[in-house]
């Protein structure tokens, strides 16, 4: 005989009594998917600049902060790096922190620095290929296109060739804008520019402040020769650091993958908004687990006779146990489509007004269909107790 | 006749499903004080010095679009605006963080926030600071704001291990001669507070060799008398060009209204407000909707014997405010200690105020009714002949 589909007539029963609950659960999905996606876009600011290196080992100051303020190393390291066997190409790196004019307005924002050797880029910028001769020029900058618009593009919406020859300040010094490219910051900043590394000396406060700050840089990437590993090269770039005296020694050599890893722990857990981030998406975790079981538990008490007039009639707690969660099951299912679909409508209007990227990942997917399967049939299992305790005579 | 208090009695007779119900609107509550919170607490961390001060106006620069941008004005124009007849006391205010490298043995060198002002008494508006502040007189001495991170390796919270730290500001030794109550922010993790002598020491080689040439705040305190306004106009006009003067409450404003169009924190925790409301209509209206559904026979019985829309209506609004403000209760004390726990544990000012409770209330109450309403809707429609 065909056994009766019990889970599914019960929500079938009062369609719209279901569909509340439905949205109840899909509320919930949509709580995760919004916290991790803030989350999510925490880390992406994090590894956005490292992204873009194609290297195996990063020298760093050891009084680096985050990428942003990253402190310096003296350049005239360079070469010595170079002459290890091991290393096939050491390429130098600038970041900072300062403000831009907005060219339109004459309001001043905080906007991202960076600068790379013209000859010997350090960035994978596709529009560096072109571009590159303009940038021998220290006054010459290229600014991001995901710039926000308050940085002042002709068009009032973003920068693009139309900006091109435009002048305005950074660091209240003379600049003109030479060209765009692509890159965004996320949330360390809300503009970025690009320049060269002499141009970089001229702008960034904190270069200005150090007697010879010529000769310093905010980091090397290093590129190991073929079938080095980075352990092998670290090992070789520490040794040859340990025999200089004095500060030299301490100079921190990373893989890039820990330069990553640190990165984003520095994002999460050090800054006021990962940490905020963080406890959202368990607060989301939370709640989405309150709402199921009320939902659930709100079902269970309404057909409390029915059940008991099954577990009279003999059958087991184990069969209703699975009806439950059948039916917990289900709803998570039903709720999760339409779910999905608000949270990448909400991600879109969010990225817009906040100018945050959020993109929605497979692997978020999967997280949160794991974690709403998980809080639905806890919630169910939760609602279930209660009654399986109940003598079937006392039910009605 | 005394008429029967019928929403509360609906409301208690199944104590079960009320505080079911109860803890609903408690939770969601709680969801928004605590995004309500969080956005302050970000909001509120860059004006935590400010707050501090005792002082009419303030004068920065006009490059200064940001506290923690280090831009500076001239102490030449500083001291054309002391002639002014309104102004009765004056104070510069110097901040460093760029060349204010802190070294606690064994750690390596970071940033921090160093405040220097001249030492009379009377520029901050806490008892606590105040009272230390002849402390700073011994030469190389600092106060240490509490709130620091432990980045830094200071061995807070007791104040004899951190005077007994072999501590290094710019490569100079220092020693701390107590603690103060400042905070963090975005840019600051942690501050120290010394005397205008002592921060020439430090940093002799800012502003070309003249350190206190060059100005970050200058505080200033005016006749009572005079109007706050055209005296912050006056002194910006000495070279408006360079500085601006203006209210210390309008600097706050002006400070808090840029994180929050500069980063994406004022969008974001509105959107996180917003989601709390939304799931707190939905667990209200599943209560409500269940307690006016498993009721609907006597509802029924009610209607037939000629009870009006009006009095379901007020019957169910009645209902849906007992339990919003049942709900508010436990959500104000445990989200006041949650508040307590954020800021004791992450450093971030968590701070009630009046209005911000009154507006969660508001919520919490707007939300109530909004759901209570949907789940009138049916009853409302229905025929009482029906309804059995």
């Amino acid at each position: 005989m065909k056994q009766t589909p019990l889970a599914r007539k019960n929500l079938l029963d009062r369609p719209s009594r279901t569909a509340v609950s439905a949205v109840g659960v899909g509320f919930a999905i949509v709580l995760m998917f919004m916290q991790l996606g803030f989350l999510g876009a925490v880390g992406d600011t994090a590894t956005k600049v490292y992204d873009r290196t194609d290297c195996d080992l990063v020298i760093r100051s050891p009084e680096y902060l985050q990428v942003f303020d990253p402190r310096s190393v003296p350049a005239a390291i360079v070469p010595m790096i170079a002459s290890i066997a091991e290393v096939a190409d050491v390429r130098t790196l600038d970041l900072g922190l300062t403000s831009w004019r907005n060219p339109d307005t004459g309001e001043l924002r905080g906007v991202a620095i960076m600068g790379i050797d013209p000859e010997r880029p350090s960035l994978l910028i596709n529009e560096l290929e072109s571009l590159t001769p303009l940038l021998r020029r220290p006054e010459h900058v290229l600014i991001d296109q995901d710039s926000r618009a308050d940085y002042g593009p002709k068009n009032g919406i973003a920068f693009g060739p139309a900006d091109v020859g435009v002048e305005t300040e950074v660091t209240r010094r003379k600049i003109t804008i030479a060209g765009t490219f692509e890159m965004g910051t996320g949330l360390a900043a809300n503009g970025a520019i690009l320049l060269s590394h002499t141009g970089f000396n001229r702008l960034a406060p904190d270069r200005m402040l150090l007697p010879n700050s010529d000769e310093r840089v905010s980091m090397l990437l290093i590129r190991l020769r073929e079938g080095v590993t980075s352990s092998e090269g670290g090992t070789a770039i520490k040794e040859r650091l340990a025999r200089l005296d004095g500060r030299s020694s301490a100079f921190k050599v990373l893989t890039i993958e820990e330069a990553m890893a640190d990165e984003r722990w520095h994002w999460y857990v050090r800054t006021p908004v990962g940490i905020i981030f963080g406890i959202g998406v368990a607060i989301a975790v939370i709640v989405g687990g309150v709402i199921c079981y009320m939902v659930l538990a709100a079902d269970v008490i309404a057909r409390l006779p029915e059940y008991a007039t099954l577990k009279a009639i003999g059958y087991s707690n184990g069969y209703l146990m699975k009806v439950l969660l059948g039916q917990a099951a289900w709803l998570a299912g039903l709720a999760f489509a339409p779910a999905v679909l608000a949270s990448l409508l909400l991600y879109a209007v969010t990225s817009v007004y906040s100018g945050v990227d959020i993109r929605m990942t497979s692997t978020r997917i999967l997280l949160v269909g794991t974690l709403s399967l998980l809080m639905c049939g806890t919630a169910g299992w939760i609602a279930l107790r209660k009654m399986t305790k109940a003598e079937p005579a006392n039910l009605f | 006749m005394k008429s029967t208090p019928l929403a509360w009695k609906n409301l208690t007779a199944d104590w079960r499903r009320l505080s079911l119900g109860v803890a609903g609107v408690a939770f969601a509550a709680i969801l928004m004080f605590m995004q309500n919170g969080f956005r302050n607490a970000l909001l509120d961390s860059p004006v935590q010095l400010l707050e501090l001060l005792d002082c009419d106006l303030v004068a920065i620069s006009v490059a200064r679009f940001s506290l923690p941008t280090d831009q500076t004005f001239p102490e030449s124009l500083y001291e054309r605006s002391l002639a002014d007849a309104d102004v009765i006391a004056a104070a510069p205010m110097y901040l460093e963080r760029m060349r204010a490298q802190v070294r606690i043995a064994g750690e390596p060198r970071r940033p921090i926030r160093v405040i220097a002002m001249d030492l009379k008494p009377g520029w901050f508006a806490d008892e606590e600071i105040e009272s230390q502040l002849s402390k700073l007189k011994s030469p190389l001495s600092a106060l240490l704001d509490k709130r620091t991170r432990s980045t830094y390796g200071f061995d807070l919270p007791d104040p004899d291990r951190v005077a007994a730290q072999e501590i290094e500001l710019a490569d100079q030794s220092i020693q701390i001669v107590g603690f103060v109550d400042i905070g963090t922010d975005f840019a600051n993790d942690g501050s120290l507070l010394m005397s205008q002598e002592s921060f020439v020491r430090y940093f002799s080689n800012r502003a070309g060799d003249d350190p206190i040439s060059e100005i970050d705040l200058a505080l200033f305190r005016i006749r009572g008398e005079a109007d706050v306004n055209a005296v912050a106009k006056r002194l910006t006009d000495l070279d408006s060009r360079v500085w601006k003067v203006l209210p210390r409450k309008n600097l706050i404003r002006r400070e808090i209204q840029f994180w929050n169009q500069q980063t994406p924190i004022g969008m974001i925790f509105f959107i996180g407000s917003l989601m709390g409301f939304a799931v707190g209509i939905v667990i209200c209206y599943q209560i409500l909707f269940n307690s006016i559904h498993d009721s609907l026979p006597e509802f029924a019985t009610l209607k037939a014997m000629g009870y009006g829309d009006r009095f379901f209506i007020s019957l169910v609004i009645k209902q849906a405010i007992y339990l919003s403000i049942l709900g508010f209760i436990p959500a104000f004390l445990i989200s006041w200690g949650l508040f307590q726990a954020i800021q004791w544990g992450v450093g971030l000012p968590m701070l009630f105020t009046l209005s911000r409770v009154a507006l969660v209330l508001g919520l919490t109450t707007a939300m109530c009714l909004i759901s209570g309403l949907l789940a009138l809707r049916r009853l409302l429609n229905a025929d009482p002949a029906s309804l059995f």
